[in-house]
């Protein structure tokens, strides 16, 4: 049996490594919301927008890429308040208010937007498909996430929540990825891609190895019990 | 997500066959060649203007010692100042981090065209 020592010492290194994760995590997405906030003055005086000028003259791209950037924005910091155990411990009613919020923007805004602004979206055809699939990610794993907890399955709603919340994440992964491959002085387009598929496909991988670990601990709950 | 989806396709459809959309993201690059290529223009002129010789004059030229060398190119030094990749906090937006770097990095020098006299009449 660990002494009393030893279990300060493995709950003071798990409470480093959760820092060690969520500290950037945090950061970042305030960042990238702090950042989104200037879109809403809708000027068109942003390097994104005057790149895509053809694009935006589109009505429907133009709502739709305001629409996207709103949920996104929003479903970035909803996640923080929902994925915080305080909150899931202490305040319920919060976590159960902000889920339905959450479950709203993604199906109803962020993935149905995400998915038309996918076609027209920077890249080959990959990266189109790619944007494609992560719409529809998004979309089936929030849903999930959804109909398991009304079924009143919790972990299985944690599980497909995760999954949700790496979708919704490739939003700051990305830029995290992009901006350090361009300190290495890589082409712009070459960087642009391999940052997109590294911010996807790590993400999924992250969460999957995070579900491993959690589903771990619940099995073993069956052999000691 | 349906009607997005058909939605998308449809306008995509559209949308693909115009050629402003096909250069969309390739606009950039091309401006980047734009820079350089008045430059090299510039050089490949002075060249043949230098080339180009009428043997007549040149005779004349000859019989009054008025020989003028062929004009010296010099060619065109595109220095390429490589300044520190720096980021911001406003960086991590949708902005493209490539713009400010090629406006940057491309400096050509103008092409100057000399031609000495030898002998003074």
């Amino acid at each position: 049996m660990p002494n009393s020592r030893m279990l300060t010492l493995q709950q003071s290194t798990r409470f480093f490594f959760k820092m060690l994760f969520w500290l950037p995590v945090t950061v970042f997405s305030l960042l990238l919301i702090y950042n989104t906030v200037p879109y809403f003055s809708f000027s068109k005086n942003f390097s994104f927008i005057e790149e895509r000028s053809l694009l935006f003259e589109n009505g429907v791209y133009h709502s739709s890429f305001y629409i996207h950037i709103f949920a996104g924005a929003f479903c970035i910091l909803t996640a923080l308040v929902q994925l915080s155990r305080i909150v899931l411990k202490k305040a319920k009613a919060i976590h159960r208010w902000s889920g339905r919020v959450y479950v709203f923007v993604v199906l109803f805004l962020g993935a149905p937007t995400g998915l038309y602004l996918s076609f027209f979206a920077k890249g080959s055809i990959w990266e189109r498909s790619l944007f494609m699939f992560m719409a529809s990610f998004w979309f089936i794993s929030t849903f999930y996430g959804l109909t398991t907890i009304l079924k009143k399955n919790v972990l299985a709603h944690k599980v497909w929540m995760i999954r949700s919340y790496a979708m919704t994440m490739t939003a700051v992964t990305f830029r995290v990825y992009h901006i350090v491959f361009y300190l290495l002085g890589w082409d712009h387009l070459k960087n642009y891609e391999l940052s997109l598929w590294i911010s996807v496909l790590g993400n999924m991988l992250i969460a999957e190895w995070i579900i491993y670990r959690k589903s771990k601990s619940y099995l073993q709950t069956f052999s000691t019990s | 997500m349906v009607g997005a989806s058909i939605y998308g396709f449809v306008d995509y459809s559209k949308t693909k066959h115009n050629k402003r959309f096909s250069n969309l993201y390739r606009e950039t690059e091309t401006k980047e060649q734009a820079v350089v290529q008045p430059a090299i223009a510039e050089e490949e002129q002075s060249v043949s203007e230098s080339k180009t010789e009428i043997p007549g004059v040149k005779k004349e030229a000859a019989k009054n010692g008025n020989v003028s060398k062929p004009a010296i190119v010099k060619k065109p030094v595109k220095q390429k100042i490589q300044k520190p990749r720096k980021i911001s906090y406003k960086s991590f937006s949708r902005a493209p981090l490539r713009e400010d770097v090629i406006e940057k990095t491309i400096k050509v020098e103008p092409v100057k065209k000399e031609s000495v006299k030898t002998k003074e009449q």
